[in-house]
């Protein structure tokens, strides 16, 4: 029976180097994921005092989330989701499908277009924010981009402001994406299909479009993810004004000093994240094609 | 049904150029295969047949048709490719159809494409396998997926871009086989690249040997390697490969070269005094005998016949012998015999044949 004691003495080995090696990576998790979590959770359940001492308060959890202000951020971030992710992918795999061709110069508009990435979301605010300025705008003579609008329902001209806004931002993001996986697809699997008689529209229904699908379920997911997070846009373009209130700008629209509310909000947050990001791959999977 | 025709056809890509002025009358029902090393331009050149690859100069016709500036859809012609180029999200029957559903020529009505789908899948043994996708199949039925595509469509011409170097050994071999049982059933025009000279040899009516982007010779597999137009031709085709030495020509039937004096039936247009490139193949050397002396290096063993690996004056040549025949030993010198009439001479300038 040695053989087998000297198979368990080297997996104890391997386990402990193995624990040895995700030590950095757990410290880590460890100090910028789970502890705040659980002081998230903690602040959930207390109410913090003007002299900073803390009560004890179960309900608070509960009721914010069921409360006006949770329910108006997340119905202006699920309206946000709706402007922003599928406008967001159509133009980014037209943009992507754009440059996908052997011509000279194309690398310019590679970067181009992969730009928005490389610039921070407060500075493209504020360009944003100027280029729709009414007085010098490059855009003051478009009518429905007004950032000081209400509108009713589902139509928000503020919040359509917004997520032009965050669809520019996140483009660079999506374009790149796509790009790469566009260029995953086999020249010969489109050669056939050309050989075959697809034409180019239904070539890219019909062959591109399915197996770029996992490709685009992950940038569905990550899309709606950052739609969810939206701040600095909202800070910048409206400050929360005129029905733009997002999830996140609520979380940190709390009187200052009481940590208990934005708490529970964020937690519920999280909790809409992960559900949506579940649904989606739960949902959309069943029609994603791998391939091999 | 119909050939193809390549008129002095030119391909080239920012200025290199990758098929130079190529000539070659594919005729009606032939397999022809285009041979030659990778990068040599036999790919570019059947990718202008399908139609992926613009043409820079000459003239390209199926049959009586220039087909330069058809669009490749509709030149009727199918290609079976290296990778295969399946569509992974497809059933195996969605595939073979594919070619049914989607072009506007081959479009046909869905009892017809149903009835020709299952005659395709029927003669590639793919019946059982119609439902799966691409990805739970073996390389070879990919492969026969590929070929069932192709065939549905019943083109006048079927190019095939290297099919077999996918498969291993034992599957190519009874691919090729089961390619050739194709050709002679749909009685249509094949083009088939390969580097691989066994393919050539086994299955070509004709092979066309490219090199550099120019046509180096065509002909039957037999002629070809029996009389190879020129050195490059000679060494390419035959394995192992056929002996060379740079030799000078010392009478009306023989050359002198370092290790002794070759014997040479017909000099042809060599002439006596001149120097030579002489390629002789390893089954037309024989040990025992006296017009060269060599050194045994090495001797492989292949079972039915043996590989004896010999330095010859400064050269290292293959004699192939039967297995039958009394071994030699290594490190002994021996005598070489050559067939004098299977003695190729080559001008060692332009390395033409001479002979």
């Amino acid at each position: 029976m040695a053989p087998r004691a000297g198979t368990r003495r080297r997996s104890t080995r391997e386990a402990v180097v193995a624990y040895v090696m995700l030590a950095p990576a757990m410290m880590a998790f460890a100090v910028f994921a789970f502890w705040p979590f659980y002081r998230l959770i903690f602040f959930s359940l207390h109410k913090q005092r003007a002299d900073e001492s803390l009560v004890s308060r179960p309900n608070q959890l509960l009721d914010t989330l069921t409360g006006k202000d949770f329910l108006s951020g997340a119905r202006t971030s699920g309206l946000l989701v709706l402007y922003t992710v599928p406008l967001g992918i159509i133009l980014g795999v037209l943009m992507a499908v754009a440059v996908h061709r052997k011509l000279k110069g194309i690398r310019i508009f590679r970067t181009v277009f992969s730009s928005t990435v490389a610039s921070s979301v407060a500075v493209s605010s504020v360009v944003f924010l100027t280029l729709v300025n009414p007085q010098i705008g490059f855009f003051k003579h478009v009518s429905w981009l007004d950032l000081t609008a209400d509108g009713s329902g589902l139509y928000r001209p503020a919040l359509i402001g917004v997520s032009l806004s965050v669809v520019w931002q996140n483009l660079g993001l999506t374009f790149i994406i796509v790009l790469a996986g566009l260029q995953a697809i086999p020249d010969e699997v489109n050669e056939a299909a050309t050989l075959d008689g697809f034409g180019p529209i239904r070539r890219f229904f019909k062959i591109t479009l399915p197996l770029l699908s996992p490709t685009l379920l992950f940038v569905v997911v990550v899309l709606t993810i950052r739609a969810l997070q939206v701040y600095a846009p909202v800070k910048v373009l409206t400050e929360g004004a005129h029905q733009t209130s997002t999830l996140l700008y609520q979380i940190t629209n709390q009187p200052q000093g009481d940590y208990g509310i934005g708490a529970s909000m964020a937690i519920g947050l999280f909790v809409i994240s992960v559900v949506v990001a579940a649904a989606q791959y739960g949902i959309l999977n069943r029609r994603v094609h791998y391939g091999n | 049904m119909s050939g193809v025709v390549f008129d002095k056809v030119t391909k080239t890509f920012d200025g290199v150029t990758a098929v130079d002025e190529l000539s070659l009358d594919i005729g009606d029902r032939e397999f022809m295969v285009l041979l030659g090393p990778s990068g040599c331009g036999k790919t570019t050149a059947l990718r202008m047949i399908a139609g992926l690859e613009s043409i820079t100069s000459g003239e390209l016709r199926i049959g009586q048709r220039v087909i330069n500036d058809v669009p490749a859809s509709d030149r009727d012609i199918a290609m079976v490719f290296q990778s295969y180029a399946l569509y992974p999200h497809m059933t195996v029957r969605r595939n073979i159809e594919s070619p049914l559903v989607a072009s506007r020529s081959a479009r046909v009505e869905p009892t017809e494409r149903a009835a020709r789908v299952a005659e395709a899948a029927e003669v590639l043994g793919l019946t059982d396998y119609l439902d799966r996708k691409p990805g739970a199949l073996s390389g070879g039925q990919r492969q026969r997926v590929a070929l069932a595509r192709a065939i549905v469509r019943r083109p006048e011409v079927f190019l095939m871009d290297e099919p077999l170097s996918n498969l291993d050994a034992k599957l190519r071999t009874q691919t090729r086989l089961e390619l050739v049982d194709l050709w002679r059933r749909l009685e249509t025009t094949f083009v088939y690249v390969t580097h691989d000279q066994v393919e050539a040899m086994t299955m070509a009516t004709r092979v066309a040997v490219i090199s550099g982007g120019k046509l180096q010779q065509v002909g039957v597999p037999q002629e070809v390697y029996d009389r190879p137009a020129n050195l490059f031709v000679a060494t390419f085709i035959g394995s192992p490969p056929m002996n060379v030495v740079e030799a000078t020509v010392d009478g009306p039937s023989s050359v002198a070269c370092p290790g002794g004096r070759v014997p040479v039936g017909d000099i042809g247009a060599a002439t006596s005094g001149a120097a030579v490139t002489v390629g002789i193949r390893p089954e037309h050397l024989a040990i025992g005998g006296s017009d060269l002396t060599a050194t045994v290096l090495n001797v492989e063993l292949l079972g039915h016949e043996r590989h004896v690996i010999c330095q010859v004056g400064t050269n290292r040549w293959v004699v192939r012998q039967d297995a039958a025949e009394a071994p030699v030993a290594v490190g002994h010198d021996i005598g070489l015999r050559v067939d004098p009439n299977a003695v190729h001479l080559f001008d060692p300038t332009s390395t033409e044949r001479l002979n």
